[in-house]
Formats: structure tokens, C-alpha cells, sequence
């Protein structure tokens, strides 16, 4: 069973990456990306963390918010990618392909099943 | 009286928790978590959610500090913290930095002229063998040497020393180098009053320290017993003198040039004299 702290720290690095493809594909609230998120199994530790990022993105211009107010439903805020934001992603794509394959022929001699996985999802 | 827990309750005392952890974040930065949270908690709890609901959805949010601390990000925590300090502590810490600042001023302006105050300078002077009075004595000639005939062990020279500078001037003593690098035990004298050209032997001494107000003048008389055996023709040359001065809190040595060289000659054996004798008072006093 891996360190919870490493996990921690793993999730860290890949959680902001994650809300921006969410984001890429359409602006979304708060919630939103929490519920979207947590469909995803592991990749969060508490659902509050995914608040802070949001914001450090923002202030970093990778994020931009709006106030919508839709007929019907309390005003929310909403989530989208900048240039910035994409160009990062992109970026981010390219490395974790590489840096994924790398760790996956690491790990596969000591767990054969990651592999499957791995090929199963892909 | 119980105050019953209700789900609202719990989600309020939460926010609170959250705005006490927030205190140290930037405050727009506080606001939005708070903005944040209570919008997400508001959405995703249904209406007729109950206490256990409640719980379950503010753990599955997180403490409020860890919250916090993943929105202030590890290389801005400190920058963070200054940002928060209240204006009041920033108005103290400023008025401390320029007491500092002023006080290092008026030390810089008070210390400074005093550290390099110039060094006192010699006036006229006079070789002195055996009694110190102006039969005895022999004028330093500026420039050159002056030869003195050692007549008895008790040797010596008067010089006049001037503060020249702005600030007053202790003279504590003679330093502690030898005279010449052989000649010790000195005894210092110093003039108590400003008496520029009143004969020595009118004038009264006393033992140091002597303060020198700016301006004035002061005799000093520096002699010594010569106790040691003198190979005859031996010579003692003496051009300077340095004092233990203080001058405000800080203490230094001054170097007091006698203007020429001062000889102290042993005299040339005679055949009623031996190639080696000891100088001795009793043989050469008047």
C-alpha cells in the first residue's frame, strides 16, 4: 500500500492539470468540477481542495471566472480555460505521456495487473 | 438550556472555522474561499438533508486548515502572512526602523568627527637630562638631531602638545610600546592649565588623565630613570611619543612627533672613566 503522503503529493500535481481539461471541453461551476472529479476514483482527497486550485488558477490567468445567473437557479460562478491555460495543457500532455510510460515499465515487473489495466484503458 | 445541533448549524459553526483559518490569507482571497464553500455546501446539500448528510459532506470538503493552507500554496505562505499583518503593526514596526535609523544618524553625526578628530601635535620641545628645569634643558631642533649628553639616570624631554580638532581630548597615559624599543618605565606628566610659555619650572603637573578642551595647550613631561649599565658612546634616540588618548567613547593611541630626534648620548670614557659604567645619579647630580 503506497505512502498517503506520496499519494497526497502525486494527486497535487495532477489535480490542476485534470480541472483544465475539464474545463477545456466547457465552462463549468464549482460543483461541477467537484462532482466530476469525484467520479474519477482517487484522484481527490477532499472534495474542498479542488476550491483553492480553482482560485490559484485563476490568479495565475490559466482560469477565468464569470457570475451566471440562470432563470430559475442561484448565481454561480463559472469556471473556464484562458489561452494561457490551454497552451499549459497542452504542455502538460505532452510530459505525462512520456513521464506515465516511464513509471508504467517501472511498476509493470512488480505488478503485472497495473499493465493490464493500463492496456485496457487505453 | 441545550442547544440542539441542527444541519444548519453545522454548515455556520464549519464557515466559521473556515474564516478563523482563512485570517492569515489575503482577504479577497479569504472572501472567495468562504464564496467557494458556502456555494458548493448550498448546492450540494439537499434541503431535507439531515445532521449525518451534513457531516458526511463537510468531511468529504476537508478541514478548514488544510483547505486554507492549499489556497495560501507553499511558496506564498510567508508572503501571505506579511500581506495579513494589520496596518497598525506595520505603523510600529515603522516607527521603530526610523528610531533606529535616527538614532544610527545621531550616532554617525556625534561618533564620527570624535573617531576622526586629528591626532594632537607637538609644539616646540625640550630634551631634559638630571633636574627638570631650564638650566638643564636643551631645545629640540625641528629637523634634526638633537644630541643630549647623558649626565645623570634621569632622562627625559618636555613637549608641548596642541589639540588641534573640534572635540575634547583625554590624554590617559603613555601607550604601552616602549619609547624607542628599550627605554621603559616612564612617568607621565601633564600641564593642569593652558600655561604656553610660562618657564617649566612654574608650572604645575599632575598624572594623567588630563582633559584638552579644543584650542588648548598643554606641557607634558615624559622622563624615566635609566637604571641599566651604558657601554659608553650608547645612544638613545627618541622621535615620537604615543599616548593613550580618549576622545568621546572611543580610546586610541596618538602619535606625537617630538619634531626632531632627541639623542641620549653616553659620554666618551675619559682614563679616569672604565670602557663600561652605569650612569648613576649620585655621581652626576650637580
Amino acid at each position: 500500500m503506497a505512502n498517503q503522503s506520496e499519494l497526497t503529493e502525486l494527486r497535487r500535481g495532477v489535480l490542476a492539470p485534470c480541472v483544465l481539461a475539464l474545463l477545456e471541453e466547457r465552462p463549468r461551476f464549482g460543483l461541477e468540477i467537484v462532482r466530476d472529479l469525484a467520479r474519477l476514483d482517487g484522484l481527490m482527497t477532499s472534495e474542498g481542495t479542488v476550491y483553492p486550485l480553482l482560485t490559484r488558477l485563476t490568479s495565475n490567468d490559466l482560469v477565468s471566472s464569470l457570475w451566471r445567473h440562470d432563470e430559475g437557479q442561484r448565481a454561480r460562478r463559472y469556471y473556464s480555460i484562458t489561452e494561457a491555460g490551454n497552451a499549459r495543457l497542452r504542455a502538460f500532455r505532452g510530459e505525462w505521456t512520456q513521464f506515465a510510460r516511464s513509471v508504467d515499465a517501472l511498476l509493470d515487473p512488480i505488478d503485472p495487473g497495473v499493465a493490464e489495466k493500463t492496456r485496457q484503458r487505453s | 438550556m441545550t442547544i440542539t445541533e441542527t444541519p444548519q448549524h453545522e454548515t455556520e459553526a464549519y464557515l466559521r472555522r473556515l474564516d478563523r483559518a482563512a485570517r492569515w490569507l489575503p482577504r479577497d482571497q479569504a472572501a472567495e474561499l468562504h464564496e467557494q464553500i458556502e456555494s458548493h455546501l448550498a448546492e450540494s446539500l439537499p434541503p431535507d438533508v439531515d445532521q449525518r448528510g451534513v457531516r458526511e459532506a463537510l468531511a468529504q470538503l476537508g478541514e478548514p486548515h488544510v483547505l486554507v493552507r492549499e489556497a495560501a500554496g507553499p511558496r506564498r505562505r510567508l508572503r501571505t502572512r506579511l500581506r495579513r499583518v494589520r496596518w497598525w503593526t506595520w505603523t510600529v514596526v515603522g516607527i521603530v526602523v526610523a528610531g533606529l535609523v535616527s538614532t544610527a544618524t545621531v550616532l554617525a553625526v556625534t561618533l564620527i568627527p570624535e573617531y576622526r578628530a586629528p591626532d594632537m601635535i607637538c609644539s616646540c620641545g625640550f630634551a631634559l637630562t638630571s633636574h627638570f628645569d631650564n638650566v638643564h634643558e636643551r631645545e629640540i631642533e625641528p629637523f634634526n638631531a638633537t644630541e643630549v649628553a647623558l649626565r645623570s639616570n634621569h632622562q627625559g624631554f618636555e613637549f608641548d602638545i596642541y589639540n588641534t580638532g573640534h572635540v575634547t581630548q583625554t590624554v590617559l597615559g603613555l601607550d604601552s610600546r616602549p619609547l624607542n624599543g628599550y627605554l621603559h618605565n616612564y612617568t607621565l606628566r601633564i600641564g593642569s592649565r593652558d600655561e604656553d610659555g610660562a618657564p617649566l619650572t612654574n608650572r604645575r603637573f599632575v598624572a594623567a588623565p588630563v582633559t584638552i578642551a579644543p584650542g588648548q595647550d598643554r606641557a607634558v613631561v615624559v622622563s624615566w630613570n635609566h637604571l641599566e649599565c651604558s657601554a659608553p658612546r650608547a645612544e638613545y634616540t627618541v622621535t615620537s611619543v604615543y599616548l593613550r588618548v580618549r576622545i568621546g567613547p572611543f580610546t586610541r593611541s596618538e602619535k606625537i612627533d617630538l619634531g626632531g630626534p632627541v639623542v641620549f648620548k653616553v659620554p666618551k670614557p675619559s682614563t679616569t672613566t672604565p670602557a663600561t659604567r652605569c650612569i648613576s645619579a649620585a655621581a652626576h647630580e650637580h
